[in-house]
């Protein structure tokens, strides 16, 4: 027992001023005492916070995070993996990258891709009831994730898309950014393809910022569906595209 | 296997992976922001530290390891850490947070697919119930008032060399009642 030993409590409860913070985070260095028992301590309280009561979230809380989160300095380098545009038409998007499924473990490759401001908005768009809320609970897996291409017309437009596996339910996530503004009577409509076949997967419409993000369950979409688009459309959920593609990728 | 995904979210978000953090603010936010209101009293304040929690964590300035122990406890001692420093930093500034009386009331859990802890927090309630009135107090004072030593020395009315001791023996026995109840893991 030292003359820092004693400091211990006031550590846990960051009651120390600088000067003694200091002395007494080189002090828990060289005393396992001190280390052990600060361990303890951690142990002993682990289970505390869970006393508290829930309580109802402020509605607007995550829309203030997010906007926090979007003021910070972007740290990703966006242009990593290049963007091609010669695709021709809407059944053959151009094929980018492969489905993340096939690249074990979970490392964040193709998140680097990203750009910093993929999800920016998208839980506004989506706060109320549908996408991502719905799939948070505990056995969440990401199960597969690509890129979407962006087509002629949209260079700037960037979206990915994602397949997310909740207990038994899995549904299809696609965030997108930068779309091409649209006029007031259109929206994005979110398309699966098998080989030749569109099947609609969820509309949205953009943010002012261009933003947008939609769900859609998969078990409601049939088929051996390998293709991912994001169409202009004048009506939600049409048997099959009549406007022009934005963005399109394999999954 | 939730500590798993809470790890695996964790490693997409800090490269930079929006909707891996999303789905991981999603997660949380009710469990944080209720024990930031625990902690501090004042809703505000636990918006606060929400944000600062979950902004620090999406720009790397805090970092967890699953050395550390898992995802949301270290996650719990970032959010407790800072309700610590906001409740010290109003004092400073003669702002006593505003106590809300009723806060006590339980409001019903709502959406799927955040954490609940109802049970556990149930199993804890009984357990905290056979301290010692003075044990109960003084683990009030400690982990969630979040007081130094000496305050508790005096608001307990004990010598400042017994302080720590007494915290150790309430904590010890708070987590054999717990084991008693029917022990749970948080993770």
């Amino acid at each position: 027992m030292t003359e820092q030993c004693v400091h211990l409590l006031d550590y846990f409860n960051r009651s120390l001023t600088e000067e003694e913070l200091l002395a007494f985070e080189h002090h828990l260095e060289e005393c396992p005492s001190c280390s052990a028992e600060l361990e303890e301590l951690n142990l002993l309280t682990e289970d505390l916070p869970y006393l508290a009561d829930e309580i109802e979230v402020p509605s607007t809380l995550k829309a203030k995070v997010f906007a926090a989160i979007d003021e910070q300095p972007a740290s990703v380098v966006n242009d990593s993996k290049p963007f091609s545009t010669n695709v021709e038409e809407f059944p053959q998007p151009k094929k980018v990258i492969q489905p993340r499924k096939r690249k074990g473990p979970l490392v964040p490759v193709l998140a680097a891709a990203l750009v910093a401001s993929l999800m920016t908005n998208a839980y506004l768009a989506t706060m109320d009831d549908s996408a991502p809320t719905e799939v948070a609970e505990s056995d969440l897996q990401l199960i597969g994730k690509a890129l979407l291409d962006p087509q002629p017309g949209a260079d700037n437009a960037t979206a990915v898309a994602m397949m997310i596996k909740d207990n038994n339910e899995t549904v299809l996530l696609v965030d997108a950014s930068n779309l091409p503004k649209l006029k007031d009577n259109e929206l994005y409509q979110v398309w699966v393809i098998d080989k030749e076949t569109p099947q609609p997967a969820g509309s949205f419409k953009p943010t002012v910022d261009g933003n947008g993000s939609v769900t859609h369950p998969m078990d409601q979409l049939k088929g051996d569906w390998d293709t991912v688009a994001i169409t202009i459309e004048t009506e939600p959920n049409l048997p099959s595209p009549k406007g022009s593609i934005v963005l399109a990728g394999n999954i | 296997m939730k500590h798993t995904d809470d790890g695996t979210l964790y490693a997409l978000a800090a490269a930079k992976d929006r909707s891996a953090f999303e789905l991981l603010y999603d997660r949380y936010e009710k469990l944080i922001f209720s024990f930031a209101y625990r902690l501090t009293q004042d809703r505000e304040i636990a918006e606060e530290v929400v944000q600062d929690v979950f902004v620090k964590l999406w720009n790397g300035t805090t970092t967890y390891k699953e050395e550390k122990g898992s995802f949301s406890s270290w996650l719990l001692t970032v959010t407790r850490n800072k309700a610590i420093d906001e409740i010290r930093r109003l004092k400073r500034h003669d702002h006593e947070p505003m106590i809300e009386k009723d806060s006590l009331i339980e409001q019903p859990g709502s959406v799927e697919n955040t954490v609940e802890w109802g049970e556990q927090r149930n199993s804890i309630r009984n357990a905290v119930l056979e301290l010692k009135q003075e044990q109960q107090e003084i683990i009030e004072l400690f982990y969630f008032k979040g007081l130094s030593q000496q305050k508790i020395a005096d608001q307990c009315k004990l010598p400042l060399g017994t302080v720590k001791g007494r915290i150790r023996l309430a904590l010890k026995h708070l987590k054999g009642f717990i084991a008693q109840e029917g022990g749970f893991s948080n993770d």
